[in-house]
This record gives C-alpha cells, sequence and structure tokens, in this order.
C-alpha cells in the first residue's frame, strides 16, 4: 500500500465518519429525536475516530494516529455497548428510532468495530508509514475540506450540546433545549 | 459539560490543522480522559441482566 493509497482511505474514514455525524444531525433536526447523555458521548468517539485520520492526513501517516483512532473507537464502542445492554432485555424499550431494524446506538458500535478492524487490517501494510518526522504531505483541496468539514461538525455539537444541556449535566431523556425553553 | 468536551475535540482538530501536533495530542488526550470520567459519571443504574 502506497502512502498515497493509504491518505486516501484515510480521507474516505474522516468523510464516512463525518457523514455518520451528520446523519445524527439528521436524526436531531428532522425528527426532533434529541441526543441523550450517551448518544453525545458516542459522537466524541467518532470525532476521535476522524480526529486519527485527519493527523494522518496533516502530519503524515503514522501508528501512533491510527492508535488514537483505536482509542476513540474502543470509547465510543464502550458508550455504545452500555447504550445497547441497557435496552438489550425484552420490555426495558429502547431510545429513538431504527434504521433498518436496528437503533443509532447499535450501529455505533458495529461502527465502531468495522473501524478497529479495517485500522487493523491497514496496520499490516508497512509502506504506508512515514520515514522521518520531516515528511509532512501537503493536504490535497479535498482533503482540507474533509478536514475542514470535521471542525464544522465539532464546532455545531460544542453549540448544540450547549443549548441542550446548558454547562451541567445532561437530562438522561431530553425533550427539549435547556437553554431555548 | 458536554460542550466543553467538544470543544476540546474542536480544539484539538483546529490545533492539528493549524500544524502544532504535539499541542493537538495534548488536548485530545485531555478530552478522552474526560469523556471517559464523563462516561463514568452517567453509568448510574446497574444493567439488569445475567452474564
Amino acid at each position: 500500500m502506497t502512502p498515497s493509497l493509504a491518505r486516501n482511505i484515510n480521507i474516505l474514514g474522516a468523510l464516512g465518519i463525518s457523514s455518520v455525524l451528520l446523519g445524527a444531525y439528521g436524526f436531531q433536526f428532522i425528527l426532533w429525536e434529541f441526543p441523550c447523555p450517551l448518544c453525545l458521548l458516542i459522537r466524541m468517539g467518532m470525532l476521535g475516530v476522524a480526529f486519527g485520520f485527519l493527523l494522518n492526513l496533516k502530519f503524515g501517516i503514522r501508528p501512533s494516529h491510527y492508535g488514537v483512532s483505536i482509542i476513540s473507537a474502543m470509547f465510543g464502542g464502550a458508550v455504545a455497548l452500555r447504550q445497547v445492554l441497557l435496552h438489550i432485555v425484552p420490555g426495558t424499550g429502547s431510545y429513538g428510532s431504527p434504521v433498518f431494524g436496528m437503533h443509532l446506538y447499535t450501529w455505533a458500535f458495529v461502527i465502531f468495530a468495522a473501524a478497529v478492524l479495517i485500522i487493523g487490517i491497514l496496520l499490516v501494510f508497512d509502506r504506508q508509514f512515514v520515514n522521518k518526522e520531516t515528511e509532512e504531505p501537503a493536504l490535497s483541496g479535498f482533503a482540507k475540506f474533509v478536514f475542514i468539514l470535521v471542525i464544522v461538525i465539532a464546532l455545531t455539537n460544542v453549540v448544540t450540546a450547549f443549548l441542550e444541556c446548558g454547562i451541567g449535566p445532561c437530562p438522561d431523556n431530553p425533550v427539549q433545549y435547556e437553554l431555548l425553553k | 459539560m458536554m460542550a466543553l468536551l467538544y470543544l476540546l475535540y474542536a480544539a484539538a482538530t483546529i490545533i492539528a490543522f493549524r500544524g502544532n501536533r504535539k499541542l493537538s495530542l495534548i488536548i485530545f488526550t485531555v478530552a478522552i480522559v474526560l469523556s471517559i470520567f464523563w462516561f463514568k459519571y452517567h453509568v448510574t443504574d446497574p444493567i439488569n441482566i445475567s452474564l
């Protein structure tokens, strides 16, 4: 795997995570399904996975950057698994609308597990890694776009989380924006 | 608190975009550690299953 191919894969990875986070906003603003505290933490895990990919694009492909993504995926996977187990017993209900039969927290766990698997496969290929610390490739136009997209998504989450929860803990079952009521 | 955590992730990403790898990684580390603590805060009830 050449560094160029690896960079393109990282761009796709960051773009994929961004589309998941934008989909979550679709649920929030089109279906008016507010994210619960665990949902918000899952989004942070997603941002962390994308962050690792972006580090690869900006500073060159390094195992440590994949490590950042894996750690974030483990964190996000733990939160998602917690939420799955909260509702796994029949009769305990669920949170939010299902998509193709599974709820978003279940899909999140699948995505985090897939991220760990894919990154593990990527780590097998040594040729992609930079040899010197000075090898920082310039960001392509599309890579810059994906970078800025992730930044915008993170910043909009700052605003929406603040509107939903204020400065204190978020309600377990949010039904409104606390700062707009 | 959630907003602050998102702000840390955003800051880490912005600082990485600006070219400061070390600082962005430090901020990301702080963000993920605080996220773990906040996760622990929200894990309040035992799960009613037999494993």
